[in-house]
Formats: C-alpha cells, sequence, structure tokens
C-alpha cells in the first residue's frame, strides 16, 4: 500500500506517486474541486473527519518534525504534498492548528505546551481559531488592546478579537493580548492560548456579504487564563507570532486557487462557445499567461527556500500577485457567463454546473486579509527595494 | 419634452430624493430580499406622480426627456429604493410613445425580443426579467413577419421561474408560448433590432453611475474616519489614489449615461442603440474596478452583511452583467464599426452629439 512510512528514502519521485496514489484511492469524489466549487473548502465536522483519515494514514502534518508527529519534509517534499493535494481536487481546510499554533509552539513553546497540545492538534481534538485582529487594529495589529493582567497564577483577559475566521468551529483560540505598555507599542504583547469553553468568553458569528457565517466576534470578559498558557516571553509575542510569517505567506501565495479559478474560465468559454470571440479569448490568454509567469515566480522563491534559503520580505509578492489574480479570474468567469453571472447558486451553463456567484464572493476578501495589499506593497517598497520609509506614516 | 421640463424635473427629483431618503432604510433594503413588495413606497411614488415622469403629456404623463430625468433616474442607483420605479418609468415611456397609457402599476420589462405569430400570440424566452414575479405586467417588444410589435403581457400568461440574484431582488426567467398580448401595437421608431434591450441598457448605466457617485462618497467618509497607524487611512496615498481612480470611474459612467440618455432622446434607433452600448460597456467596466476599489478601502468591514456597502456592491456586479453584458455590447459596437468602414469611425466619434 502506498504508505508515507520512510518519506527520507523516497526520492522526490516515488514520493509524489505513493502520495498520489494514496489520495486517488481515499479522498471521497462528491468533495472534490470541480467546475461546479472550484474553491470548494471543508470545515467542521467534513473537515475533521477527512483530517482523522490523513492522520491515520500517517499523512498528517507534512511540515512538523518527526519526533513530534509530523512527517517531517524537506521543503521540497512539502511543496510536492501540495501539488498532489490540488491535483487531486482535495478541497482547502483552514487547520491553524496545523499550520501556524504547531510550527509556533515547536519553535516557542514550552515542553509542557508541546507535550500537551501538539498531539491534540493532531488528532483533531482541539481545532484552532486566530485571534490577532480587533475592532482599531486591522493593518496596524500593534496597537491592539486586549488587556491581559497578571493574577497570581492566572491572566484575566478583557477585550475583544473581530474577524476570527471559523471560531464556531473552534475550541481553542490562540491571541495577541497587551500585558505592558512600552514606547514601541508592538512591545508589551503577549501570545496567550485560551480555551473557547472559559467562563467569560461569548463568540457572535457574522454574516459575510455572501450570506455565510464565516468569521465572528469573541469577546472577553474577566476571562481567568492560567499563566502556564503564556508562549514565550512575557511582552514578546510580536515576535513569537511575526516568527512563522514568511511561511504562512508561501502558502497563502500558492497557485492552487488561481489554476482551478483558470480552468472554470477555460470551461465557461467552451461552454458558451465563445471561442471564437477575439475579446475573450485575448484576456483569457492573458490571464493564463500571467498564471503561468505565476507559477515560475512561486516554484523560483521556494526553490531557494528549499536549498537551506529563509522566506524574505520578497514573499508579499506573492501574496500580492497571487489574490490581485485571483481577483481578475474570477472577475472574468462572472463577466464572460453575461445574465448567468448575476445567479446566486447553482446555475447550468451549456453543460457545466456551476456556482459562480460562490466563487466570485470567495475571491473578495483575499487582497485584504493576512496582510492587506497595500501593506503589502509597503514592504516591498521599503524592505525589498530599499526606499525611504515616508515620515511617520508607520510607528 | 420642452425645456421648461427642467422646472419639473428639479423639484421631482429633490421630492424623490426626500422621500428616499426618509423610506430607503436598512430594515426596507432587507425586507425587500425577502421578496415583500414595499406597497406604500410604491403609493408615495405614484403620488408624486414619479412612475409617469418620462411618459409624454398626451398620455397623462409628465413628458420629461431622459436627458432630463439623468439625475432622479441616478437617484435609483445612489439611494436604491427597492421598487421598480425606473422599469415603469421606462415602460410608460415607451408606451407613451406609441400613444398607450400605462396601467397604474409596477411594471417589469424584459430585454430580450420575443415572437408574435400571425394570430398576435408572442412565444419568446427571456432568461431574467428583473421584478416579474413582483408585477402584474411585462412590457416587451416582439418581431412579427417584418413589422416588430409592442406588446403588453399579462405575468399569468408567462411561465416564470423565479432566479436568485446577486441583488437579491425579484427576478425570473419568463417564457412565453402563445401567450396573447394584453395589448400591442407597432413598436416605436427609436426601437431598433435590439428592441428595449437598448433603452434597458441606458437605464441600467444611469443605475450604476448613480450607485458609484454614492460608493464614492461613502469610500471618501470611511477613509476621513478610519484611523490606523495614528491617523486616518485618507491621508495614505495608496487610499487617496485608488479613490482618485474611483472618482474617475464615477464620473466616466455618469457621462456616458448622460450621453446614452440624450441619444434616446433623439429618437433614431441606431444613434440610440449605440449610445446604449457605449454607455452599458463604460458603466459596466466602472462597476467592475470601482467595487474592487470599495472593498479595498472598507477592508473586512466592508465584507459583511452587516454594513451597507454591499448593497451597492452587489448592485454593481448584478446590472453589470443585466441588459446584455459589456462584453456583449462591445461585441456587437465592433462589428457595427468594422461595418461602417474605416472612414466613418473617426467622424461617428467626433460627430457633435446632441
Ligand atoms: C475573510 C477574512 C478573514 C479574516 N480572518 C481573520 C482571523 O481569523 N483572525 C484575525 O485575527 N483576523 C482575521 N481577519 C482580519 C484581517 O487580518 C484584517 O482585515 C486586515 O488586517 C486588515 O484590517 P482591517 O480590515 O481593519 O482594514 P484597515 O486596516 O482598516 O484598512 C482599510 C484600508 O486601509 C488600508 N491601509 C491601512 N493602513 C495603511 C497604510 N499604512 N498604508 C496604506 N494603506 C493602508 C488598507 O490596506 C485597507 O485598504 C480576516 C479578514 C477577512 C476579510
Amino acid at each position: 500500500m502506498s504508505e508515507p512510512a520512510h518519506p527520507d528514502r523516497l526520492s522526490d519521485e516515488q514520493f509524489r506517486e505513493r502520495f498520489r496514489a494514496w489520495l486517488a484511492a481515499n479522498y471521497p469524489a462528491e468533495l472534490k474541486q470541480d467546475s461546479h466549487r472550484p474553491f470548494r473548502r471543508l470545515r467542521g465536522d467534513a473537515a475533521v473527519a477527512w483530517l482523522r483519515r490523513v492522520r491515520q494514514a500517517g499523512w498528517r502534518a507534512p511540515a512538523w518534525p518527526r519526533e513530534y508527529g509530523g512527517m517531517g519534509l524537506s521543503f521540497r517534499k512539502q511543496l510536492i504534498y501540495h501539488e498532489e493535494l490540488e491535483h487531486a481536487g482535495v478541497a482547502r481546510i483552514i487547520d491553524l492548528g496545523e499550520t501556524q499554533l504547531g510550527p509556533t509552539l515547536i519553535q516557542c513553546g514550552s515542553e509542557a505546551q508541546k507535550a500537551h497540545y501538539l498531539p491534540r492538534i493532531l488528532s483533531c481534538e482541539d481545532v484552532w481559531c486566530q485571534g490577532y485582529s480587533e475592532p482599531g487594529a486591522g493593518s496596524d495589529l500593534a496597537s491592539l488592546r486586549t488587556s491581559a493582567v497578571r493574577e497570581g497564577e492566572a491572566f484575566i483577559v478583557n477585550g475583544q478579537k473581530i474577524w476570527t475566521t471559523h471560531a464556531t468551529d473552534s475550541t481553542h483560540i490562540f491571541t495577541l493580548v497587551r500585558t505592558g505598555k512600552f514606547a514601541k507599542k508592538q512591545q508589551g504583547i503577549s501570545f496567550l492560548l485560551i480555551d473557547l469553553a472559559t467562563p467569560g468568553i461569548t463568540v457572535r458569528p457574522i454574516v459575510n456579504l455572501a450570506g455565510e457565517d464565516e468569521f465572528c466576534e469573541v469577546f472577553f470578559d474577566n476571562v481567568r487564563v492560567p499563566a502556564a498558557q503564556l508562549v514565550g516571553e512575557l511582552d514578546q509575542g510580536w515576535t513569537v507570532a511575526k516568527a512563522l510569517l514568511g511561511y504562512e505567506r508561501i502558502w497563502i501565495g500558492s497557485p492552487a486557487l488561481a489554476g482551478k479559478a483558470l480552468e472554470l474560465a477555460r470551461t465557461l468559454v467552451e461552454e458558451l462557445a465563445l471561442t471564437n470571440d477575439a475579446g475573450v479569448m485575448d484576456r483569457l490568454a492573458q490571464l493564463a499567461a500571467d498564471l503561468h509567469d505565476y507559477r515560475l515566480l512561486y516554484a523560483e522563491i521556494c526553490d531557494s527556500i528549499a536549498d537551506g534559503g529563509k522566506p524574505g520580505p520578497d514573499v508579499s509578492m506573492l501574496k500580492v500577485y497571487a489574490s490581485e489574480l485571483l481577483h481578475r479570474l474570477t472577475e472574468f468567469n462572472q463577466e464572460v457567463a453575461a445574465e448567468s453571472g448575476g445567479i446566486v447558486g447553482d446555475a447550468r451553463i451549456g453543460g457545466a454546473l456551476t456556482d459562480l456567484h460562490w466563487q466570485f464572493m470567495m475571491a473578495r476578501p483575499v487582497t485584504i486579509f493576512a496582510g492587506a495589499n497595500e501593506i503589502q506593497r509597503d514592504i516591498l517598497a521599503k524592505t525589498v527595494l530599499g526606499l525611504p520609509a515616508e515620515a511617520s506614516a508607520r510607528n | 419634452m420642452s425645456r421648461d421640463n427642467d422646472d419639473i424635473a428639479g423639484p421631482l427629483g429633490d421630492q424623490l430624493a426626500r422621500l428616499f431618503a426618509k423610506t430607503v432604510t436598512r430594515e426596507a433594503l432587507v425586507a425587500a430580499e425577502h421578496n415583500v413588495f414595499d406597497a406604500a413606497l410604491w403609493n408615495e411614488i405614484s403620488e408624486i406622480g414619479a412612475a409617469l415622469a418620462l411618459a409624454a403629456e398626451s398620455v397623462g404623463g409628465a413628458g420629461l426627456a431622459w436627458a432630463q430625468a439623468d439625475g432622479l433616474l441616478q437617484l435609483l442607483g445612489s439611494q436604491l429604493p427597492p421598487v421598480p420605479l425606473g422599469e415603469t418609468m421606462l415602460a410608460a415611456w415607451v408606451l407613451g410613445l406609441a400613444g398607450i397609457e400605462a396601467p397604474a402599476a409596477p411594471l417589469a420589462v424584459a430585454g430580450a425580443l420575443l415572437q408574435i405569430d400571425g394570430d398576435g400570440c408572442v412565444s419568446g424566452d427571456d432568461a431574467l426579467v428583473s421584478w416579474a414575479p413582483q408585477a402584474q405586467v411585462i412590457v416587451a417588444v416582439a418581431q412579427g413577419a417584418g413589422a416588430r410589435q409592442l406588446v403588453l403581457l399579462s405575468t399569468l400568461d408567462a411561465e416564470l421561474t423565479p432566479q436568485r440574484t446577486l441583488d437579491r431582488l425579484p427576478a425570473a426567467r419568463a417564457r412565453f408560448r402563445g401567450a396573447r398580448p394584453l395589448q400591442a401595437v407597432a413598436a416605436p421608431a427609436v426601437l431598433g433590432e435590439t428592441g428595449l434591450l437598448a433603452p434597458l441598457a441606458v437605464l441600467r448605466a444611469l443605475q450604476l453611475a448613480g450607485s458609484l457617485s454614492q460608493v464614492l462618497a461613502l469610500c471618501i467618509d470611511y477613509a476621513n474616519t478610519r484611523s490606523q497607524f495614528g491617523k486616518t487611512i485618507g491621508k495614505f496615498q495608496a487610499i487617496q489614489h485608488q479613490i482618485a481612480e474611483l472618482a474617475e470611474l464615477s464620473a466616466a459612467a455618469q457621462v456616458a449615461a448622460g450621453y446614452a440618455a440624450r441619444q434616446l432622446d433623439g429618437g433614431d434607433a441606431a444613434a440610440a442603440e449605440r449610445g446604449a452600448a457605449v454607455a452599458k460597456i463604460r458603466a459596466a467596466a466602472s462597476a467592475t474596478r470601482g467595487a474592487a476599489i470599495a472593498h479595498q478601502v472598507f477592508g473586512a468591514i466592508g465584507t459583511t452583511d452587516e454594513h451597507l456597502l454591499h448593497y451597492h456592491t452587489r448592485r454593481l456586479w448584478q446590472w453589470r452583467d443585466e441588459a446584455g453584458s459589456d462584453g456583449w455590447w462591445a461585441e456587437r459596437l465592433g462589428r457595427q464599426a468594422l461595418a461602417a468602414g474605416a472612414a466613418a469611425l473617426w467622424t461617428g466619434i467626433t460627430a457633435s452629439a446632441p
């Protein structure tokens, strides 16, 4: 059978074949991304059920070291892993425990935190969401105000988080909270792990413009959090949170979604018999060429990391390009469908069943979250290109 | 259609603006999206006489030209009254041109060209007729042997398949199979080969222009209010540039929609269709980019159902796709330009428009 058992002993290509075969045999056909739902996503019970199956077969947590229960893959094999997920049409899962908190704990957590939380993330016993943003602290995250005051062996947390994706599906939240006041506002922030079942926490779902309850507000009213839930040093949470940002931007920059959107674009153009329409074909060709270029850029940056480099500030380029390409692709899909582009829910276009509204709406916020594109361009200008900082623009 | 009518258009617009400001609340918008017809609002509109603003005086209308009503038609996009006022005004206008008094009721307009047979029965499909589920009458143009007929059709004689659309307002696919019209007359000369699609496209362009101007106002207001990094985000050039671009897009849509309105008033079918094409292409392109800018300025809060922004942006996306998408009109305009030949292009573009 296709077990990953010792991926180190497999060549990259052997590894690819094994994983591909395993996905083909195990991923449920009805959950695949296709022209109906190109950005299909699993959440809640469906996500947990699939992740448990992945774990049983030994394919969980490709980036985590083996000693913590992960696969310990080289960066190159991680890339292959993600390519195969895309190839097989496996739905996206926002599993912040695996992709964000786990690696953070492995790098900055105490032995007790690692021993307690990491296995529970792998088994999906704990499901984590990210509590960083606040109503007054979006792009300017360091101005966050939710406070944690030490009282004996606990912190007392008061304040509010917002835009917390899938908080209603989660058991725990990792937060940035204010523990001290310093001249530099990035100081005095701490990284705190909080069980959402703790008394004093209220979670209120927020409906988005597609009518889905995707994100939430989380209120903290005198919430007692054991002091042992602090990750890293007191007041050093900013550094803890930043440690993995580069890797996050790499995975967010993946061309997978844009690839699915382009497949849909091709299907639409064929089904609508627009292949003789020069204007439409010109735009489609431009999009295809841009995606092709982008895949090369992505591969180049990933290769340099696979060869031992670390993600640098230039990964902001990935986020900007991938998100704007996704905007253009989903706009194209909606526009070529003309009258059908305004239909909400399933629509039959020629022989294809698709949901243009959903793909369009899912793509709207990508230029906003995980560092708005204006902020990413700021980073590119200052850190990569060395252009001077605007006086007092950032503090 | 005299100049004196400017004296009517102004006060009528003011009255409507005040009415909409008072009645088009968030609750009203939400109710309309749950299929509740706002009869109270419709009655007030009827009392003001707005539904017949474009209809000829001879059939009881105010006889305003489209160009004169430009401002009040844009109110439909800037203030979003959730009733088919634009459609009804358009229908009453075209019926008036044919000498028919419009039924005193909300009317729907089918943009697709239908067929009418020798017995006077109408068949054909329209993929999407806004407001059809709540209107009793659909106004359409049907092609007969030779002549085109303007027809009034009862929605009872249509096979309606309700559609869920981005704007969440009532809409349906309408199918007619040998429906006998309530009334049929020769279609007025201003309606060309594309029938009612051209004036419907002009109406959508005017609504898009109105909505864009309101979205611009919302963005300016938010940029001057929302603070990050110790200053209002409107102080960041990245935001200023985007809002400036939005202002350009909004202005371009207004100019194009106003041009199209004047072409409709001119009465020539070919010119009216060209105006519709220009306006719909321009306004749709402004809508796509304009909505993206607005959402970028607003950040996460703009992606929530609780915020008002999406009542505009969803309509921008919806109206953009309706009454001929920009791609469809661009293809048609391009083919006509090619058919007219190289010599006609420059004079066509630079001819002093009315
Ligand atoms: C779908 C979605 C899911 C999210 N999930 C989570 C989550 O799970 N957990 C979490 O903590 N957060 C989450 N967020 C929040 C996200 O991180 C913030 O939306 C983001 O940081 C931007 O903040 P804001 O929305 O308050 O916009 P603002 O910061 O108010 O920005 C508004 C506009 O101003 C611009 N701007 C701001 N500062 C500058 C500047 N210095 N220069 C130029 N332009 C500037 C921005 O780019 C943007 O265009 C999510 C957001 C979305 C939309």
